[in-house]
């Protein structure tokens, strides 16, 4: 069953002097448990399709549907808190909050109390490999790979359904990059989240279950 | 909950932010504070000023000259005292006396006896007798009983000069019976007379060797003025005057009373029938002309200082506020409403603006020794600016897209 679909979208940036047409006529269905990977140019319109899956903005015409709901009917920052998280290529942590810190946030956001948030956000830190030496340190304190995980610790806090990933290797070197990819591929097939990443990295499209193209604002499958 | 911790947490970590947003607040309070109590203090230096340095006026003939014999209406002197500028008004007015009875005389006869006859003065107050009240002149000398308090009774009673006593053989405590006449302006066929006793109670000493004029008190000679029925007035005016803050406004009342600015007309033919004053004010306005010129100009600046310190407290916030547009958006892809962002921010801003004029009060207070009078309202002021620039800054970061900002690449 799809968890995430889009369906017949379409979005259109409006300026003062143009129209940019972004995403033309999309349609597809994601399930849990696979790695999608998001590929195309610069361009393509691959962030206006994480912006819409996450919630962030609604397509000018058709639907983006979680499981049964359009996400014009749902409380979408409900919908972020608690059903999609989103990884990006720059971290994005809080800088002057700790490791563990930036990992209670979301909890403590769900009204999950501080002293019970705590430990939950050490397991998750545990869990993505990292040890108990980085709960005490500021992002700025942490190498690339580390803020990474530190970042895929945060999105899988809230025990999210889909997590959505922008170039999450973009800054990291190959080995660091490999592990990250490891690490939301095992997200989806031992834990059954819905995993979508934007790349345009073909090593990294390469491991995902399906693949998807964008050009010039439509969606095709690839293969 | 978790947005008070998160916002508390915030400002700690923040520390050199929220340092500077406290120093901002508290500088500019304290600068508003100062600046308001330097127009406090030089207005409290301006009122002493103007306690301390005594400004007197008098009423004078039209080219100011003459100080006597005005006829000045008892209705204006009556206007003039309850305008509350007047802290003393000394008035006097004569009549003219003789000893016998009403002479039947040709008019021109009359006129020329009554113009050389002496006067019979009636006084507010001994000090409102030029003779008496000059520096270095020799006081009357009171029979037992009496004393120059006596100007404020009501009694029968008046002074007299040592010749005139001699002249007379009388003596103290002696009743004197005279004929009293309207002050002869001019030639007529008949004036205003009657008769009046009085008791001598002091005599002077004069050198003139006749023609000394008698004394007596002011609410007497009113009364003696309306038996012989002539209209209440009085012949010289000399006043001290009570609220000299607003001096300009004592001699606009003049003005309007028809008295013309002797101070201020210079070779400017002025109409005979007209009374002049003067104002004695040139040392207070001396004294009070740089006071006065500082508290103008502060007053002026006043208002663009304030709306200055308030504007740098609007732009302070905004450009911080503005500051946190990654950290805002990183709490929206987070699923923080919008809510509730706005209250994080607000309530952080809020709090260090309000610590930042806390500590500029206490400050104030510190520097000032607790005697200024802290401007809450212009306090709340600057606060209130300072918040609405973090309110529209959070507003527009309310409407920032999260992903554009998030998804820019390092």
């Amino acid at each position: 069953m799809s968890i995430l679909a889009l369906d017949n979208v379409s979005y259109t940036y409006k300026s003062r002097y143009q129209e940019v047409q972004a995403v033309k006529n999309a349609s597809f269905s994601f399930q849990q448990g696979k790695v999608y990977a998001l590929v195309g140019k610069s361009g393509s319109g691959k962030t206006t399709v994480l912006s819409l899956l996450a919630g962030l903005d609604l397509p000018s015409e058709g639907q983006v549907n979680f499981g049964n709901t359009s996400t014009r009917q749902l409380d979408r920052d409900k919908y972020r808190r608690e059903d999609v998280a989103v990884i990006y290529q720059a971290y994005n942590l809080f800088p002057l909050l700790t490791a563990l810190e930036n990992v209670m946030y979301p909890l403590e956001l769900k009204g999950i109390k501080a002293k019970e948030a705590k430990p939950q956000a050490a397991e998750m830190i545990i869990s993505v490999g990292l040890t108990e030496e980085v709960f005490k340190r500021y992002p700025a304190m942490l190498s690339g790979g580390e803020q990474q995980r530190i970042a895929i610790a945060r999105a899988l806090a809230s025990r999210p359904k889909v997590i959505l990933a922008d170039e999450p290797t973009g800054n990291l070197d190959t080995e660091n990059g490999a592990n990250i990819v490891s690490l939301l591929k095992s997200l989806a097939h031992e834990k059954n989240r819905c995993v979508i990443i934007v790349t345009h990295d073909l090593s990294i499209a390469g491991q995902a279950d399906v693949v998807l193209r964008m050009h010039d604002g439509e969606v095709a499958l690839e293969g | 909950m978790f947005l008070a911790a998160a916002t508390l947490r915030m400002m700690t970590r923040r520390k050199f932010k929220s340092l500077a947003v406290i120093g901002v607040s508290l500088v500019l309070v304290l600068f508003m504070n100062i600046y308001a109590e330097s127009i406090v203090k030089h207005q409290a230096a301006l009122n002493d000023l103007h306690a301390g340095i005594e400004v007197t006026g008098n009423i004078t003939s039209h080219e100011g000259s003459i100080l006597d014999d005005l006829d000045i209406s008892g209705d204006v002197i009556g206007l003039l005292e309850q305008s509350g500028f007047i802290a003393q008004g000394l008035y006097t007015r004569n009549l003219r006396f003789l000893q016998g009875p009403w002479p039947q005389l040709e008019p021109v006869e009359l006129y020329a006896m009554l113009v050389s006859a002496p006067k019979l003065v009636g006084a507010t107050d001994i000090a409102a007798i030029s003779s008496f009240a000059s520096e270095g002149a020799s006081l009357p000398e009171y029979m037992e009983g009496y004393d120059q308090g006596l100007f404020s009774s009501q009694e029968r009673v008046c002074i007299a000069s040592g010749n005139f006593l001699q002249e007379n053989g009388l003596e103290l405590g002696d009743e004197i019976k005279l004929t009293v006449a309207e002050n002869p302006k001019k030639i007529k066929d008949n004036y205003c007379h009657g008769t009046v006793t009085l008791q001598i109670v002091g005599t002077y000493q004069s050198n003139k060797l006749n023609n000394d004029p008698l004394y007596c008190l002011g609410e007497v000679m009113q009364e003696i003025c309306q038996e012989i029925e002539l209209p209440p007035a009085w012949d010289s005016a000399r006043f001290t005057i009570a609220n000299t803050q607003q001096l300009n406004h004592f001699k606009a009342l003049l003005r309007r009373l028809g008295f013309v600015s002797l101070n201020q007309v210079q070779g400017e033919e002025i109409s005979e029938d007209r009374l002049g004053f003067i104002i004695n004010d040139s040392i207070l306005t001396d004294a009070t002309a740089s006071v006065t010129g500082y508290i103008a100009l502060s007053r002026i600046l006043y208002p663009i200082i304030y709306l200055l310190c308030a504007g740098i407290g609007f732009v302070v916030s905004y450009l911080l506020v503005r500051l946190r547009k990654p950290e805002f958006a990183i709490m929206r892809s987070l699923g923080t409403s919008r809510a509730a962002g706005f209250v994080t921010l607000f309530l952080e801003q809020a709090l260090l603006a309000m610590i930042g004029a806390g500590l500029g009060i206490l400050l104030t207070l510190a520097i000032v020794q607790g005697n200024a009078p802290i401007q809450f309202a212009i306090i709340a002021g600057y606060l209130v600016c300072y918040l609405v620039g973090a309110a529209i800054a959070i507003s527009t970061l309310n409407r920032v897209n999260v992903i554009q900002i998030l998804t820019a690449k390092e």
